[in-house]
């Protein structure tokens, strides 16, 4: 999530007035953010919701202000100054990055405080917005030196100029190999012949979007009074979006903006966007009888204009896709702790799976036998899996990357899990005898399917074959059904003292004295009776009776 | 504690002790006297003692016993004495090893002892030639006060005689001296009272034969000291955190809500594409959530992608959709489910769906985190829906409500603007917590209608929700640590509460 840091005295400043903290805190939670830190002077805010990126610099958390308490009048339009500025594009970025858009800004003056915010806000769109660049990346440049109209080409990697804070030419190969820039954004330009490069009209280079500016025009200072701004990417609703937030909070530091004309285009295009607004959405959506002038008071508040039925959107709200969208704002202004709080009263009779009650009795009647339960993660390893208990991998439902090796596959058994409960608790007193319930994922012709297992141990000095089958008998007799065992050959157990168990002919577990092969490497010294069972099949076969 | 309660809970072995301690009584007297093994002799003490009824005072003391060669003077007779026994005629020093069958070292010392007491004449020939006088004959014939002395071994050194005990330890290994720890026990002015009373017999045991008999009636059982400590115990018993869950899913089934479920390993679509999250939604970054390997891809029904895309690439139903290129690889891609919310979409998606319907489930989700005190890659999360014509966010405030005072035990809950890429509008849900002040429960909101008609067909209110049940159970159980909830340590889980 996205966070933002200013001085509040800026902030109040770009508001109109100071705003008490409480006051300031409510507002905020309108524009879903919040305040992770005040200190000596700096606000932190960070943004809950990904989807507004106009709120993502001070001069538009400060609009949003201003317009929820109605300190400006709605809607929050800004003028274009009529004369423009040209961008030429080639062909040649159509199959690179092909949309460029910028803007120039005259008539006031970057402070050190503004030339912080404007990084910072290109750094936020650029990076989160703009998916690290990847999707659309901004450049400024003091616009005095450069001489219009602008052309955006194509060229081949051999090209060469100085970037920034570099004294020598590079070419746009090495600098992708050898610049910090370069290398950190090389990915997006991976596989592209040509790269995109942006020049002035004496074809001196302004920059080689979206990595790195020139060091001759493209390096901003404090004291510039022009300054250009250009958003390259590719859609045109991405980089118009962009070229909006960065117009809106330039002309709200007192400059005006020049647009300028790319392919017949006049950007950036401030234009409201107009939708056809149902009001019956408000008493559906909100429950609210809310007249219109009272809904058109409450849009006002979050900038947008309204006629009869048609509502305007600023332009930098991109996030309106559908009239709920509208329909939140208008609840959010009026206040959700005014809401009426109204009880459901439908019937409906609750319920849950029938193999939830049926695994429930199970761990209640394993729990009786003297059993802890045990609750574990569900991703586990191989080593655990298979290794450490003498068995061949098979049937494992695998991550593609993950962190630790240890949370590196589903879990396809639960002794396992019990097994690392041994090997911690070798302090604890004994008998130790444990059961985990839960479920399991196994690969089934090519798909993951989910069981639900048991899994119990007792480890002591007596532990045997027939203590674990006098417990598969209590539980037997006390779901009321007879099982049948067969002597089973499985490598964690001792050979002549491992058992399947069968339902009705189904099997559905296997149990016996752990090997001590198996005991060894979980480094246990006693001996140990086990049982693994698949519960899924078992309350199939029930179900069938 | 008062006299007569120590007597009536006096145990047997107490009970048969008590009579022989006078003064200050050695133990061995007493289990000479009583006839008790000396065990059981010590361990009654041992509880009197902790009673205040008798001072147990131990010393050390110094031993005389049989060395090796001691038992074999007890048995055979002392050497000098087997010396003499074979001298009917004068015999050569190896004769006399030969016959009497004592060490050539044993007859050189008897040799010195006899001849010092003059029981032997020793001649010297061509060898020397040993024979007995008559002070010889009359010691052979008279008492042997070392034999009597040794079979009175063990003893005291202080009950012993002197010069016996210098004489044989100068001998090799006859006799030896050890060091032990004497134990006498003396009764205290409690147990000197005790003494006095009349101790009436008490039953100690109850048997078959004593309720059949009658023979308690009238009689008194030994009573016992209720305060001793006895082991410690640990019941086969439920998972703490289980039974929690356990409880909730109980909760949730009393107020009509109804249990839905899904897959571990979930396809994109259900996932994500379902509930509107465009395929360039950041939090589908290869490293924000577990892809499979191993099955890579799943299958889903046509009629959903195709109602699901549509809506992603071109919107319709008074949305404009995301417009972009939905990508149908992508969409089948196998991902361990990273929200509850899946569930939520399957269920809507299902023919089964009852309207108006109450649903909840509890879903183990997973993220791709770095382990610590609040992030596991492996939690749950509890999410629902409410499916019914006509229903508003004021409805879900009421809900918010309802949970709140169930779960958390408070009707003070704040709900503020929140953000989910699947609802619209969104809400937070805080409660103040008696103890921890406002905590967030949990988020809410209606779904969004790009959600709700591509999975049903149809526009009905959808009331969604989903509660942080972890952060529930740890406030419940006052557990600060996340990894608590899936210990694997034994101590915490014998220990844990159940309640």
């Amino acid at each position: 999530m996205p966070s933002i840091t200013f001085s509040e005295k800026d902030l109040f400043k770009l508001v109109g007035k100071t705003i008490p903290e409480a006051e300031l805190t409510t507002i905020l939670e309108s524009a879903k953010a919040e305040i992770e830190s005040r200190e000596n002077g700096k606000i932190t805010l960070k943004f809950n919701d990904t989807n507004l990126p106009y709120l993502w610099s001070i001069e538009g958390v400060a609009r949003f202000i201003r317009l929820f308490k109605n300190l400006q009048s709605s809607p929050a339009k800004l003028k274009l100054e009529e004369k423009s500025y040209e961008i030429k594009t080639e062909p040649s970025v159509a199959t690179v990055r092909p949309i460029i858009g910028g803007f120039v800004a005259e008539g006031s003056k970057i402070t050190e405080e503004l030339l912080e915010q404007l990084i910072q806000l290109q750094e936020k769109l650029a990076d989160s917005y703009g998916k690290n660049r990847e999707k659309i990346s901004i450049g400024l440049y003091p616009a005095s030196k450069i001489k219009f109209p602008l052309t955006y080409k194509a060229v081949d990697p051999s090209f060469k100029f100085t970037p920034l804070e570099f004294s020598h030419d590079m070419t746009l190969a090495s600098i992708l190999k050898e610049h910090p820039k370069g290398m950190k954004y090389a990915k997006i330009l991976e596989n592209k012949k040509q790269y995109p490069i942006l020049v002035d009209a004496t074809n001196s280079v302004l920059s080689f979007p979206p990595i790195i500016n020139s060091n001759n025009l493209g390096k901003l200072t404090i004291g510039d009074n022009v300054i250009f701004c250009d958003v390259t990417g590719h859609e045109l609703k991405d980089v118009n979006l962009a070229l909006v937030i960065c117009a809106y909070a330039l002309s709200e530091r007192g400059f005006k903006i020049y647009p300028t004309k790319v392919n017949n285009h006049v950007l950036p295009d401030l234009r409201f966007k107009k939708v056809m607004f149902d009001k019956k959405l408000v008493k559906e959506v909100l429950g609210l009888d809310l007249g219109d002038k009272e809904i058109k008071e409450l849009l006002h508040k979050f900038g947008y204009e309204v006629e009869g039925n048609v509502v305007e959107i600023p332009p930098y709200r991109q996030d309106i896709m559908h009239n709920v969208d509208i329909v939140e704002d208008i609840g959010i202004a009026y206040g959700y702790d005014k809401l009426i709080p109204i009880p459901l009263t439908s019937y409906t009779v609750g319920s849950t799976f029938p193999i939830i009650n049926f695994v429930d009795k199970f761990r209640t009647i394993v729990a009786g036998c003297g059993f802890q339960e045990v609750y574990s993660a569900i991703l586990s390893n191989k080593e655990a899996l298979y290794e450490k208990m003498n068995l061949q991998e098979s049937s494992t439902v695998e991550l593609l990357d993950f962190i630790s090796n240890n949370y590196s596959v589903i879990r396809s058994s639960l002794l396992p899990m019990l097994m690392d409960v041994l090997q911690k608790s070798k302090h604890n007193t004994y008998p130790q005898m444990l059961f985990e319930q839960g479920v399991i994922s196994v690969l089934l012709n090519n798909e993951a399917v989910d069981k639900e297992h048991c899994a119990l141990i007792s480890v002591h000095n007596n532990a045997s074959f027939t203590e674990i089958k006098s417990v598969m008998g209590a539980i037997a007799r006390n779901l009321g059904i007879e099982l049948e065992y067969n002597i089973a050959e499985n490598d964690s157990y001792i050979k002549g003292r491992c058992a399947s168990i069968s339902y009705r002919k189904k099997q559905f577990g296997v149990m016996g004295e752990l090997s001590p092969a198996v005991l060894g490497n979980w480094k246990l010294e006693l001996p140990a009776a086990a049982a693994e069972l698949d519960l899924s099949a078992l309350f199939e076969e029930l179900s069938k009776r | 504690m008062d006299i007569n309660t120590i007597a009536s809970g006096l145990h047997p072995l107490e009970r048969e002790v008590l009579p022989y301690l006078k003064g200050k009584t050695d133990i061995g007297a007493i289990c000479r006297e009583s006839g008790m093994l000396e065990v059981s002799a010590v361990r009654a003490l041992g509880w009197m003692e902790e009673k205040g009824i008798v001072k147990l005072i131990i010393t050390p003391e110094e031993i005389i016993d049989l060395d090796i060669n001691g038992k074999e003077c007890i048995s055979k007779g002392m050497p000098e004495k087997r010396f003499l026994s074979i001298l009917k005629t004068p015999l050569s020093l190896q004769e006399i090893e030969k016959a009497s069958g004592l060490s050539a070292p044993d007859v050189a010392s008897c040799l010195g002892i006899l001849k010092q007491k003059q029981a032997i004449k020793i001649e010297k020939k061509d060898k020397l030639i040993v024979e007995i006088t008559d002070a010889g004959k009359a010691l052979l014939n008279g008492k042997w006060p070392e034999e009597d002395f040794l079979k009175k071994l063990p003893a005291p050194l202080g009950s012993l005689d002197k010069k016996l005990v210098g004489d044989l330890r100068s001998r090799a290994k006859i006799i030896k001296i050890e060091t032990k720890k004497h134990k006498s026990a003396e009764l205290t002015d409690l147990g000197k009272q005790l003494k006095n009373i009349k101790i009436e017999d008490t039953i100690d045991k109850v048997t078959p034969e004593l309720i059949k008999s009658g023979d308690f009636k009238g009689k008194t059982f030994r009573s016992y000291d209720i305060n001793a400590p006895s082991p410690p115990l640990y019941p086969g018993k439920l998972h703490h955190y289980r039974s929690f869950l356990d409880n909730v899913r109980k909760t949730f089934q009393s107020l009509g809500f109804e249990e839905m479920s899904g897959p571990l390993v979930e396809s994109d679509f259900w996932d994500m594409d379902a509930l509107y999250m465009p395929q360039f939604h950041s939090a589908r970054e290869i490293h924000e959530a577990y892809y499979v390997k191993k099955p890579a891809a799943a299958n889903v029904e046509k009629k959903f992608l195709d109602s699901v895309s549509q809506m992603h690439e071109k919107g319709g139903n008074g949305s404009e959709g995301w417009k972009y290129k939905f990508d149908f690889n992508r969409t089948l891609r196998t991902v361990l489910r990273t929200q509850g919310t899946a569930c939520s979409a399957r269920k809507l998606a299902s023919k089964d769906l009852k309207i108006p319907g109450k649903y909840f489930g509890i879903a183990r989700c997973f993220r791709y985190d770095v382990i610590d005190a609040t992030h596991l890659p492996d939690f749950n999360q509890m999410e629902g829906i409410v499916v019914e014509e006509n229903l508003n966010f004021r409805h879900l405030i009421g809900l918010l409500k309802m949970f709140a005072k169930v779960f958390a035990k408070t009707s003070e809950i704040k709900v503020v603007p929140g953000y989910f890429p699947f609802t619209e509008p969104s809400a937070e849900l805080f409660a103040k917590h008696p103890k921890l002040g406002w905590v967030e429960l949990g988020g809410a909101g209606l779904f969004r209608p790009e959600v709700v008609h591509p999975l049903t067909g149809r526009n009905i209110s959808v009331i969604a929700w989903g509660l942080g049940v972890d952060r529930l159970g740890m406030f419940d159980m006052g557990i600060k640590d996340i990894r608590d909830l899936f210990t694997h340590d034994l101590e915490v889980l014998r220990n844990a509460k159940v309640v």
